[in-house]
């Protein structure tokens, strides 16, 4: 299939020229001033593999149209190529500082035309065509992920206490409380639809480090620990970076971060008081603050035998000072999200 | 046809001829296409109204097709008018672009 060409000249001869220099190799599309380029922008969106726009024309000139084409996203899939004046250094870095690709100068040599135009494109497919297969690349890696955090899940609710549902509920919990952060608040946080993702594939091994724990002390009741067993118990944090460090190499730095984070941090507090570095505040990195409520909410829930509106009565008064207040209010409007996700995915009968 | 009748008539055949890739057949076509080309008309009939604008327009027009086609002493001379109008000079020399163009045109309806 023949690629599509825009060529916007207001002189006639002109355009015939470039359509008749084009077409053996494209297909072209005419028109005769800016307006009228706009309108078939508007209609042939991503089908158009290059637009080819002379400066000077009176109803809307080239910059103009260059300028529409920038503020509307249209050059980052079609290039334009801008057809320049002979005596006019000044329009040509105009042009290229606006955002076209190139320029020919009136009158033009057919054989330049053919190959800029040529060039253009292909520099322009094999740009939009590498997107295509990034795009792919990232949902393979989301398939990879799957599989990984599978295997991971079910080696953690064999060596630990923490079960396959947990991991799975603390994993959606921390995905409503982002996204509604995300949506709502005007301080994003450094969140996007796809670091939110990434924190969520990232809270899985959120308590990795308990793999390196004696598994005598993690089957003991919280209470019952003597103070030694709980520092031993509270070097799950720090040991599941150890677990992770390794992995600094890996192509998906961010994942790698977040993992760290959620590992070392989702025991930190808000007022100071948690472990392991007694971090204050917005110190504690976003991910952890959000898998520490997750990870507080379902063990007030399903460990500790609570109600789910004694559960939201705890975080909302604050009892621990754990989280931030703009977490807590978030927390609030997601609660019956929270129950919901509770409901679908019960612990299951041992 | 000879290469020395177009020159006289201010076209480069030679450069012009180049330009379209050394395709004869396709640069006559052009030529021809030059005859109905109607930025001179338009440049005329915008001077009998005194719409300067028009006639800036037209004459740049028409500089840049005359350019695509090799004929470059029509388009010197447009752009020549076009200087001057865009300095708002009234004392731009109209005549040499008519009589450029005439002697273009004729030479292009001599062509075989």
């Amino acid at each position: 299939m023949k690629e599509k060409l825009l060529i916007v000249d207001d002189a006639e001869l002109n355009r015939v020229v470039l359509e008749e220099l084009l077409s053996p190799e494209y297909e072209t599309i005419c028109a005769c001033g800016g307006r009228e380029a706009i309108e078939i922008m508007e209609r042939e969106r991503e089908n158009l593999a290059l637009v080819l726009l002379d400066v000077m024309m009176p109803d809307m000139d080239g910059y103009e149209v260059l300028e529409y084409m920038n503020f509307n996203g249209v050059l980052k899939r079609t290039p334009a190529i801008m057809v320049t004046g002979a005596d006019s250094a000044e329009d040509e870095e105009k042009c290229l500082r606006m955002g076209a690709m190139d320029f020919v100068r009136k009158p033009y040599v057919t054989d330049v035309v053919k190959r800029r135009v040529k060039n253009v494109v292909e520099l322009y497919r094999y740009q939009n065509g590498l997107e295509e297969v990034l795009e792919q690349k990232a949902e393979t890696l989301s398939n990879v992920n799957e599989i990984i955090v599978a295997v991971l899940t079910s080696v953690l609710e064999t060596k630990t206490t923490e079960s396959r549902e947990h991991i799975q509920r603390v994993r959606l919990y921390t995905r409503e409380l982002l996204k509604f952060l995300y949506e709502h608040s005007d301080d994003k946080n450094g969140l996007t639809p796809q670091t939110i993702e990434t924190i969520c594939i990232a809270s899985v091994l959120h308590d990795i480090g308990e793999l390196l724990i004696p598994e005598r002390i993690l089957r003991e009741r919280a209470s019952d620990l003597t103070d030694e067993e709980r520092l031993i118990w509270q070097q799950h944090t720090v040991k599941g970076c150890q677990l992770i460090e390794p992995l600094k190499n890996i192509e998906n730095k961010d994942y790698i971060r977040y993992c760290y984070n959620i590992c070392r941090s989702h025991h930190e507090k808000w007022d100071g008081s948690g472990f392991p570095d007694r971090l204050v505040g917005d110190d504690i990195p976003i991910c952890a603050q959000a898998v520490g409520l997750a990870h507080s909410y379902d063990e007030m829930i399903v460990s500790k035998g609570y109600t789910h509106e004694q559960a939201v009565e705890r975080i909302h008064d604050g009892v621990f000072h754990s989280f931030s207040p703009v977490l807590v209010e978030t927390f609030q409007l997601v609660a019956d999200d929270f129950r919901l996700i509770l409901e679908k995915n019960p612990e299951s009968e041992k | 046809m000879e290469i020395e009748t177009m020159n006289r008539a201010g076209i480069d055949y030679q450069d012009g001829l180049r330009r379209m890739s050394g395709n004869e057949a396709l640069y006559h076509k052009f030529l021809k296409k030059f005859l109905q080309d109607e930025s001179l008309i338009r440049l005329k009939d915008c001077l009998s109204e005194g719409d300067m604008e028009g006639v800036y327009e037209a004459a740049h027009t028409l500089k840049g097709t005359s350019g695509t086609l090799g004929m470059y002493e029509l388009s010197d001379c447009c752009d020549e008018v076009c200087k001057k109008l865009r300095n708002k000079e009234a004392d731009f020399d109209i005549d040499s672009v008519y009589n450029r163009y005439d002697a273009a045109v004729k030479a292009i309806e001599e062509m075989e």
